[in-house]
């Protein structure tokens, strides 16, 4: 059952989350990716578009969270400063409190950089690493194959230096063939980076997220990932008080399941879900001109079908029971019902 | 407390400025539970739930406070 909370914030009109993409190209390869990058930088008009959107939005709300996503969101930097500092300012004369945060696989988040970000209240960093050095240079490379990790290891211990809160989650990807490595990599991580609370670990899984392409790496299944989380951290379900992988997180809904959250892509389409991204079921209007939203209800209300049994599968991952169509939608035989509250 | 089958997706849409509406039945369900002052969330900002920032943990009037700060 979830909380009253949890439903509060997914369906509350006075919280707004944007997860925006301000370029979907990105500097990595990674092998098992399951993006196209085929959509380059946000143009300035829909630059604009969003500022727009949230002038509009922010004297109605209490809490504007952004979150970036890309791609790597990093590439277009500049973008994320002006959208950033247009929501901060609007936040701040309406008394909203703004937060925001990246999910970057860190190459270029120098200190230099996070400084900057953390001026515009973007707190929260999400960086993947696949294992150790060994293991995560061959699945997170550049696309000339060159090796990632020691710089964004370099990055990730010089965070130490900043004297502002931020918080850096550390995502571990943990496949059948990466499990030492990852059990290395945790015990550094533990000594260097955990000792300062604003660092947390959060394992998942590698999925076949890509429809066109089998990933490589060796899957795990549930019972297998439980075990090798025990045997990289022990049993404990947190580490410093935080759910420490996806099995863990209790009371989750995904933003895709929530009318209050909406994803921006690089070309103005707005969507739910991060993943699937070439589904026509995820396209679910756009941002005009005017920062106002062209968008179909319909198709908006099959990413919150979960709510109706409140069945915990559906309302943490909608995408995995997202009918086919509309017309297949449990939606369509039910009568809409006028009544004034 | 929200049960299953409270809240319809057909009564819930999002509006061309970015806001989400709730209407029918499951606008019903929400105000009930709002009035046990437990889901302040969901009223709208100027209908007489005030955010008082939290500092102590919620506000003088019981049916808003603050769910985000249980703190």
């Amino acid at each position: 059952m979830y909380s009253e909370q949890a439903l509060a914030q997914a369906l509350s009109p006075r919280l707004m989350e944007l997860i925006i993409l301000p370029t979907e190209k990105c500097n990595f390869r990674c092998t098992y990716c399951y993006e196209d990058f085929s959509i380059g930088r946000m143009s300035k008009q829909t630059i604009d578009s969003v500022k727009k959107l949230i002038t509009n939005r922010v004297s109605e709300i209490d809490q504007l969270s952004i979150s970036w996503f890309g791609g790597e969101p990093l590439l277009a930097k500049d973008i994320c400063a002006e959208i950033s500092l247009h929501a901060q300012q609007a936040c701040d004369e309406h008394g909203v409190l703004f937060s925001g945060g990246f999910t970057t696989n860190g190459y270029l988040l120098d200190i230099a950089t996070m400084r900057g970000l953390i001026a515009l209240n973007q707190r929260d960093y999400q960086i993947t690493l696949d294992g150790d050095e060994e293991w995560h240079n061959q699945t997170r490379i550049q696309p000339n194959r060159k090796p990632t990790f020691e710089r964004i290891w370099n990055n990730l211990v010089g965070y130490k230096e900043i004297e502002e809160q931020f918080h850096v989650t550390l995502r571990l990807h943990v496949h059948q063939d990466n499990i030492e490595s990852v059990k290395r990599l945790f015990e550094r991580i533990r000594i260097e980076l955990l000792c300062d609370p604003r660092y947390s670990v959060y394992f998942h899984k590698i999925n076949n997220l890509n429809p066109k392409n089998m990933v490589k790496e060796t899957l795990l299944n549930s019972q297998d990932y439980q075990k090798a989380l025990d045997y990289i951290s022990g049993s404990e379900p947190t580490i410093a008080g935080r759910e420490k992988s996806e099995i863990h997180l209790t009371d989750y809904i995904c933003y895709a399941a929530k009318p209050n959250s909406l994803m921006i892509r690089a070309n103005g389409t707005i969507g739910k879900c991060t993943v699937a991204l070439d589904d026509e079921r995820n396209s679910i209007g756009k941002i005009l001109a005017d920062g106002t939203l062209e968008i179909s209800n319909p198709k908006l209300r099959q990413w919150m079908l979960g709510y109706m049994d409140m069945s915990k599968s559906t309302l943490s991952c909608p995408l995995s029971t997202l009918p086919k169509s509309i017309a297949e939608s449990p939606l369509a035989s039910i009568p809409i019902e006028v009544l004034s509250v | 407390m929200i049960v299953p089958s409270q809240i319809n997706p057909m009564d819930v849409a999002l509006q061309a400025n970015g806001s989400v509406t709730i209407s029918g039945q499951t606008a019903a369900h929400l105000v009930n539970v709002r009035d046990k002052g437990i889901s302040p969330l969901l009223m709208n900002k100027n209908d007489g739930c005030v955010n008082e920032g939290c500092s102590g943990g919620g506000t003088s009037n019981s049916s808003c406070a603050n769910v985000l700060c249980s703190g």
